[in-house]
């Protein structure tokens, strides 16, 4: 009982944290509908600029928090609301998960440039030459009774303020209705003004408390808050002083399992995965949504042609053979990944793209391929390709189980929690067919890097067409008609259940059969190569891309095994600001939620007419490069160069006119003409 | 244009960082040891090895890699990822010095930094074949990733530390500071907090680890070697490696399960929350065994003052203290060439463990009539009694799988680094015939054989 008692109370102050982390994310929830996923990362920001104040520059505690806590934090926040949310209000969930994920990269990238990594920052504890106070035979330090008496304030403030407060009422107002609560005299963009600058307070405050238990790191300070996140959700995202419990439950479930977990191999690992478990359970214990009856405004993008496709997959093959033949040994591991990374991003486009259904384990899954490979292909016998599949696809459809019943950001952090019990505790087992000892070899199919290269690009190209014919099919038509209403699809016939378990097991496989590839490529495979961090970029890629473009998944790969790759090597200290640039992308997103994509092709669409000299100039490129009269970056930049100058040449020139001049100042700008009348009647009908 | 705004606010934000940042290195300084004062450095000699460099009329080679003015060699690294320069430091002093010494015969090493970035192991052990002589003085902690292309091309490498099972104790690679291949390095070191410093602690010892695979093996070595010692762990923890929010419950499962000790294999930033949460408990272990990963003044730091209620130790294994630098002169040595040619690096373990290889390196190549790879490797196995000109305590390097026989140990105070009282025997080591041979079953380094070659393939 003396245990028990014990390891409650050390539960509780753990919990405290996590409390006063949780009902942050909650507020921004709740008043402004966006999950913000960089919210930890906002603590972590917080919790260095505290450090430099007082560590740093050596201000005194109180003004170094006030400074933090008053001035830093709601002048981020109010800038985060500014330039980056606000432009994202209007765009569906995917765009906005999208743009939370680019700011925590982004900012665990600005913080890692900033603050050297390798510099010890210790932070002292409030009142830490106090006595720690004992009660029975428990401790509890100042700081920890410090942190749950500030949890307990901010629940307490956060209702007080939401329900009394005229603009705390304002705000929850907003959420339920913005057009009614804008008819009754409420301003949506204060109150979501309000709720960013008092969630990035919150976070700030979560981010100071928590710094000095742990090790000031970017990275691990801005994640830590999965145990959070899990708490949040017992909320449901929406309730605070179920969010507070929610805090408490998680905070002494870590606690009793450190204290009464029995000892073995396998077990302790339960302990780390403990907080993505208990996320994952809460989400299907989640009581059942009604099916979402309303009809999402997609953008209708034009069906990819079986022509178009072809096409572009024999553009896949000249450019992996291209690569093949021109690239040195060491290059070809190292832009061979472009392929295999092609494929994982496919995975993507299929589920999230086509079927709107969010899963942010792919990497993780690709993983299990790579794994599966490992064991079953160990002879390099490309029958095992269909045991990976196979497998992949398995796992897929478990995943698919919460997905029955789970639907956006609830969707979102299911997958991050299965991804996180895979990296935390399934991948770090010893088991010998997984990654005992550190690594697990890979056999390749084909023994010449170059070869397998060419046949990764192969097999991409032979997705992309199937996965284009699928989007023509029945199938296809059945997943759109699932992304754009599930309640519409429901009433016309549609089989949510089966559509859902089919999509998840088949991008689950596509996926499997990218991390085999990505495994034959790197030859050694650890369980860094598949964590949930490491899977992030390529879900913001995908969606920077354009996530219903099938070409998107090739994007994703050469941005991340390319571009990145070349940036780094041209210019060696590029290294953050490539990191950086891939959160600012994201970011951008709320202005392009279509994509680059699709506006990529159709700017160069003119350049069709020109393939024949483009086609010469690379070729004759091509042939110097292996002649040795050019080097590597000539024939890159050279083609790049002549693709843009043709795409100039071919661009239709815009016929030079007057009307320019705005609808409304026809007639009195310049003389009225009788074609303004069917333009400004179509110019109304469009407002 | 708002993309812009974003950008112009990181401009001013990196510029404060970049203030605070000298601010920070200043305080590193602290890690040079007395003698700050350019010193005469010898020109040929290191510590005790005569004529490690010089001018000398080589034998034309036609080995990869060797011209007659100069021998190519490899240097692996993470920097591009841990921001650690310590490796690049490292070839960059001790290159410069031998060839302005004459270099190796007369020929000048070119140090060829190789950058695997953590995941690029293997594209630049690729790179390393196609170019370099040898692969001397670095690390990389997926060095396991490249072994199995070192050993197609035959290149030997005298690595300044390795970590993963495949690559430590390959063939064709002399490790300078020991390989103990089947035996457990701390062995001496655990056997004298067991038995002679805290007896009391032999049936309380915990490990807490960092969640990974690599690691879990090491828990497995390390709890093995506690039994054959005579001791026994009672308590086994691990933590995600991405970190802990809360180090308290781990805390009071110490306190809990009674344990006395604690090995700690991970992230020492991590212990050091570990021991302020240990002592804000009010649970005071006997002793602790950081890792001499934690040896460095950032370690100290960070622990403060739950040093005085938590001795902790490190085991480095035979290197020569550096806060005794005064008393040895090899590594003082070292303090003086750094203030010559990179006075603003930092003088840490890995840097010592550099040139321990280097000096391996230059000394094997130095003895060769015609340098050839199999000359070079040949020489460095023939070392029995290595010490580095004095760096570091006598180490067998014949045999990969021998244990060693000397050790020291180092504790951190409050006020930093400093030897333990942990018996010195033989100068500033203690030697004696304490090991243990691993009885488990562990994957086993890379051989030729494993990639269809043999020691009659190396030229």
């Amino acid at each position: 009982m003396d245990k028990f008692l014990t390891f409650g109370i050390v539960g509780l102050s753990t919990g405290g944290i996590y409390a006063v982390i949780s009902s942050g994310l909650v507020l921004t929830y709740t008043t402004t509908g966006i999950f913000n996923f960089a919210h930890g990362a906002a603590g972590m920001m917080a919790a260095f600029a505290y450090w430099q104040l007082t560590g740093g520059w050596g201000l005194p505690v109180p003004i170094a928090l006030a400074l933090v806590l008053l001035v830093l934090a709601p002048l981020f926040g109010l800038l985060i609301e500014r330039l980056i949310m606000r432009p994202v209000q209007g765009v569906g969930e995917v765009e906005r998960l999208v743009v939370t994920i680019a700011l925590l990269t982004g900012l665990i990238a600005m913080a890692q440039w900033i603050w050297d990594p390798n510099v010890a920052r210790p932070l002292s504890p409030f009142f830490a030459d106090r006595e720690a106070i004992r009660i029975g035979p428990a401790t509890m330090t100042w700081h920890q009774l410090v942190t749950l008496l500030v949890a307990a304030a901010v629940a307490l403030g956060l209702y007080a303020f939401l329900y009394g407060s005229r603009l705390g009422v304002g705000m929850r107002a907003t959420v339920d209705d913005p057009s009614l609560a804008r008819l009754n005299g409420g301003d949506p963009v204060v109150a979501a003004k309000a709720a960013w600058v008092l969630g990035t307070m919150l976070a700030a405050l979560g981010g100071i408390l928590i710094a000095p238990s742990i090790p000031l790191d970017a990275a691990n300070l801005s994640l830590l808050i999965v145990s959070a996140y899990a708490a949040a959700i017992f909320g449901r995202l929406r309730s605070l002083p179920m969010a507070f419990a929610g805090a408490l439950v998680v905070g002494c479930t870590e606690s009793y399992l450190t204290g009464y977990l029995p000892q073995n191999e396998y077990l302790p690992g339960l302990r780390i995965a403990a907080p993505a478990l208990l996320l994952f359970v809460v989400l299907l214990l989640f009581p059942n949504p009604r099916v979402r009856g309303s009809v999402r405004i997609t953008r209708s993008l034009p069906t990819p042609t079986i022509r178009g496709t072809l096409v572009f997959g024999a553009c896949l093959l000249v450019f992996a053979a291209i690569l093949a033949t021109t690239l040195s040994d060491p290059d070809v591991i190292t832009y061979g990944q472009i392929f295999p990374m092609s494929i994982i991003g496919l995975s993507i486009v299929v589920l999230t793209g086509f079927s709107g259904q969010i899963s942010l384990a792919q990497l993780s899954l690709a993983g299990i391929g790579a794994v599966v490979w490992a064991g079953a292909g160990a002879s390099g016998n490309p029958l095992a390709l269909l045991a990976v599949v196979a497998v992949s696809a398995v796992v897929g459809a478990v995943i698919a189980i919460p997905a029955l019943r789970l639907s956006g950001i609830y969707l979102a952090l299911a997958t991050a929690a299965f991804a996180l019990i895979l990296d935390g505790w399934i991948f770090t087992m010893p088991v010998d067919w997984l990654f005992s000892g550190g690594s697990a070899e890979v056999t390749p199919i084909f023994a010449g890097q170059r070869v397998q290269m060419m046949f990764a690009a192969a097999v991409l190209a032979a997705l992309c067409l199937l996965v284009v014919a699928l989007r023509r099919g029945f199938f296809g038509r059945r997943l759109i008609a699932m992304r754009d209403s599930e309640a519409a699809c429901a009433t016309l016939g549609g089989r949510l259940l089966v559509t859902k378990v089919a999509v998840f097991a088949l991008s689950a496989g596509i996926a499997g059969l990218g991390g085999a590839l990505f495994g034959m490529q790197a030859r050694s495979i650890t369980p860094d190569h598949f964590t949930l961090v490491s899977g992030l970029p390529i879900f913001l890629l995908v969606i920077i891309g354009g996530m219903a473009a099938v070409g998107s998944g090739f994007f994703t790969g050469v941005n991340l095994a390319g571009i990145m790759h070349a940036i780094t090597a041209l210019w060696p200290g590029a290294h953050h600001a490539s990191s950086l640039l891939v959160g600012l992308a994201g970011i951008g997103m709320g202005r392009h939620p279509e994509g680059v994509v699709p506006h990529f092709r159709e700017s160069w669409d003119p350049v069709r007419r020109f393939w024949i000299p483009l086609a010469g100039i690379v070729g004759a490129l091509w042939g110097l490069r292996l002649l040795d009269v050019v080097n590597g970056w000539v024939l890159a930049f050279g083609a790049v160069a002549a693709a843009v100058a043709l795409r100039e040449l071919a661009r239709p020139r815009a016929p030079k006119s007057v009307a320019d001049v705005p609808l409304e100042w026809r007639g009195v700008r310049r003389p009225w003409l009788p074609a303004d009348r069917e333009e400004v009647l179509d110019g109304l009908a469009r407002s | 244009m708002r993309p812009l705004i974003i950008g112009l606010l990181l401009v001013a934000l990196t510029g404060c960082a970049a203030r605070g940042g000298t601010t920070a290195a200043d305080d590193e300084g602290g890690t040079r040891g007395g003698g700050g004062t350019s010193a005469a450095v010898p020109k040929t000699d290191f510590g005790t090895l005569k004529n490690v460099c010089g001018p000398g009329e080589a034998k034309p080679s036609d080995a990869q890699g060797v011209t007659d003015t100069e021998i190519k060699v490899g240097v692996f690294t993470d920097v591009g990822f841990t921001k650690k320069p310590d490796m690049v430091d490292a070839a960059k002093v001790f290159t410069e010095w031998c060839n302005a010494a004459g270099g190796v015969n007369g020929r000048k090493l070119v140090p060829v930094t190789h950058d695997a970035k953590l995941m690029e192991v293997r594209q630049r052990m690729t790179e390393a074949c196609a170019d370099d002589f040898a692969v001397v003085g670095g690390s990389a902690a997926l060095d396991g990733q490249g072994v199995e292309t070192r050993l197609k091309c035959m290149l030997p490498e005298f690595p300044a530390q390795s970590s993963q099972v495949q690559a430590r104790g390959a063939d064709l690679q002399v490790m300078p500071n020991g390989a103990s291949l089947g035996y457990n390095d701390y062995a001496g070191f655990y056997s004298w907090l067991l038995k002679e410093k805290y007896p009391s602690s032999k049936d309380a010892v915990g490990v807490i680890a960092g969640d990974s695979p690599v690691t879990k093996i090491m828990v497995a070595q390390h709890t093995e070697t506690i039994g054959g010692l005579g001791g026994k762990v009672a308590y086994t923890g691990l933590y995600p490696a991405r970190g802990v929010s809360d180090w308290t419950p781990y805390a009071q499962a110490m306190k809990d399960k009674n344990v006395k000790a604690l090995m700690f294999l991970g992230d020492w930033n991590q212990l050091a929350k570990l021991l302020q949460s240990l002592t804000n408990i009010g649970h005071k272990l006997d002793w602790i065994d950081t890792t001499n990963n934690a040896y460095g003044p950032q370690f100290v730091k960070l622990a403060g003052a739950a040093l005085e209620s938590q001795p902790s130790y490190a085991d480095l294994s035979g290197m020569h203290p550096l806060e005794k630098a005064a008393d040895n002169p090899a590594t003082q040595q070292v303090l003086d060439m750094f203030e010559r040619y990179a006075p603003d690096a930092e003088v840490n373990l890995p840097v010592l463990r550099a040139f321990s290889a280097w000096l391996l390196f230059a000394k094997s190549a130095g003895a060769c009539d015609e340098l050839t790879r199999k000359c070079v490797l040949e020489n460095a196995q023939k070392e029995t009694e290595w010490t580095a000109g004095g760096l570091r305590a006598p180490l067998d390097l014949s045999d990969p799988a021998s244990p060693p026989r000397c050790w020291n140990a180092v504790q951190a105070t409050p006020d930093g680094w400093k030897p333990a009282d942990f018996g010195a025997d033989d100068g500033a080591y203690r030697c004696e015939e304490v090991e243990h041979r691993y009885t488990g079953d562990y994957p086993a380094p890379l051989k030729l054989e494993d990639v269809g070659k043999s020691m009659a393939d190396l030229q």
